[in-house]
């Protein structure tokens, strides 16, 4: 496929929604950590919950990307509600864009730590994320000190070229109805991020959970 | 398409020949109006001596500039003025100053988020769409987002009609280019360990590329 073609948004293709096999996520996770990307495995929600807040510790200074993963898993609320943390995009977003743009893009193109979800992983151990304004790509590509991924295993795909297609078959589409429904505005595919390898030692986790979560 | 093939690219190949060759000027029209489209503005100049004037042009004096390490700006020679703190406000001059073994956080912040990042891409569709690689990750933060404004230097020999070719020209020309380069001056392999696809630009005062007339880089 190629990606410049616009593909029409209906519905997502149900192919992609299904959890991976256990034999499958063990694959994928001996391929993440080959690749420099520790993984760790969460029997569900709950799990994958406590394993976060072990890899992020409180007083942190903390970046979420816009995640229906995190939300879903409280996660979200927990880092930029708790007080607990020192959460960046509340503190992004209380700032004046116009006369504190330069400040704002400071804050959150480097922070210590880097959280989110991607759209696909693949068995070979690969990660692709994607983005209408790359705000997230930058902390992810090298910007953060950590970056910190959580994942439901439906994500799991066999390659890059089918996470491609994941992509624009199931996570666009969804995403699509999710940004009318809360901000009237639609989504775009305008930059993907594919990481291949980790080159720091230590600086990128993937939590993987046995549960469906996320787009 | 074959991006998955990038994971399987093998150092040590002869450069295919075919990625060298300047685009034509139908090519290079078809580029500029098709990244118009995507919110990239783009320039046309000549020859690599023109491009200092343009960058000149495009980034105020006293201005922020990072530069990533780009055979082009090497090739052009341009890599001093934009690293010093002189006609421009180099941060590499900064950079050099600190040491990274106390400062490496702050280092990475400041290379992270800087007002002007300069430097090329491996390829540029006809359609638009843009594709960087890097081993490291480093300028590709400030591509995706982090940077106020982005210029790139681009070659026209850069220029594929497709985004399969654009997978093609960078395993199988610019990775072979760039490897040789990493082994002759650090004794390491390079590596495609990330790759940043941009199809649009959301904001279209942000990235400007100038294309080059000319087989510049890799």
């Amino acid at each position: 496929m190629t990606i410049d073609e616009k593909v029409s948004t209906t519905k997502p293709n149900p192919a992609f929604a299904k959890p991976a096999s256990d034999e499958r996520i063990e694959r994928t996770a001996k391929a993440l950590e080959a690749n420099g990307i520790h993984t760790l495995i969460a029997r569900n929600a709950e799990e994958a919950r406590r394993l976060f807040f072990e890899l992020v510790p409180q007083g942190s200074e903390v970046f979420l990307g816009a995640s229906v993963t995190l939300e879903t898993l409280g996660i979200q609320m927990e880092i930029d509600k708790s007080g607990h943390y020192e959460a960046l995009r509340p503190k992004m977003f209380a700032m004046n864009r116009e006369t504190q743009g330069r400040e704002i893009r400071k804050l959150g193109g480097s922070p210590d730590y880097a959280a989110g979800s991607v759209a696909a992983v693949t068995e070979d151990g690969h990660v692709l994320i994607a983005s209408k304004t790359g705000s997230q790509l930058g902390p992810y590509a090298s910007g953060a000190g950590k970056v910190v991924w959580v994942v439901g295993t439906q994500k799991i795909v066999k390659d890059v070229s089918e996470g491609l297609r994941r992509i624009e078959e199931y996570s666009k589409p969804l995403e699509e109805e999710h940004m009318q429904q809360l901000y009237k505005t639609g989504t775009e595919v305008n930059k993907i991020l594919i990481v291949n390898r980790e080159f720091r030692p230590g600086r990128a986790a993937l939590i993987l959970v046995k549960e469906k979560v996320g787009f | 398409m074959s991006l998955e093939n990038l994971k399987t690219a093998q150092p040590g190949q002869t450069p295919t020949p075919v990625y060298a060759r300047p685009a034509s000027d139908e090519q290079i029209e078809r580029t500029v109006a098709a990244l118009g489209q995507r919110g990239i503005q783009a320039f046309v100049v000549s020859d690599g001596v023109a491009v200092k004037a343009k960058l000149e042009e495009l980034i105020p004096a006293g201005a922020e500039v990072f530069t990533s390490s780009s055979a082009t700006l090497r090739q052009l020679g341009l890599l001093d003025e934009l690293d010093q703190e002189g006609h421009f406000n180099g941060l590499r001059a900064r950079l050099g100053k600190m040491d990274p073994k106390t400062q490496n956080r702050e280092m990475q912040k400041l290379g992270a988020t800087p007002e002007f990042i300069v430097g090329s891409v491996q390829a540029v569709t006809e359609t638009g769409s843009v594709l960087v690689a890097s081993a490291t990750g480093s300028q590709l933060a400030p591509y995706a987002a982090a940077a106020a404004h982005v210029v790139w230097v681009v070659g026209s020999q850069k220029i594929v009609p497709t985004l399969d070719e654009a997978i093609q020209r960078l395993e199988e020309y610019a990775f072979q280019l760039e490897d040789q380069r990493a082994m002759n001056a650090y004794g390491r392999h390079s590596g495609i360990n990330k790759v940043l696809l941009v199809n649009k630009e959301a904001n279209p005062e942000r990235t400007r590329m100038i294309i080059v007339k000319e087989n510049l880089g890799f």
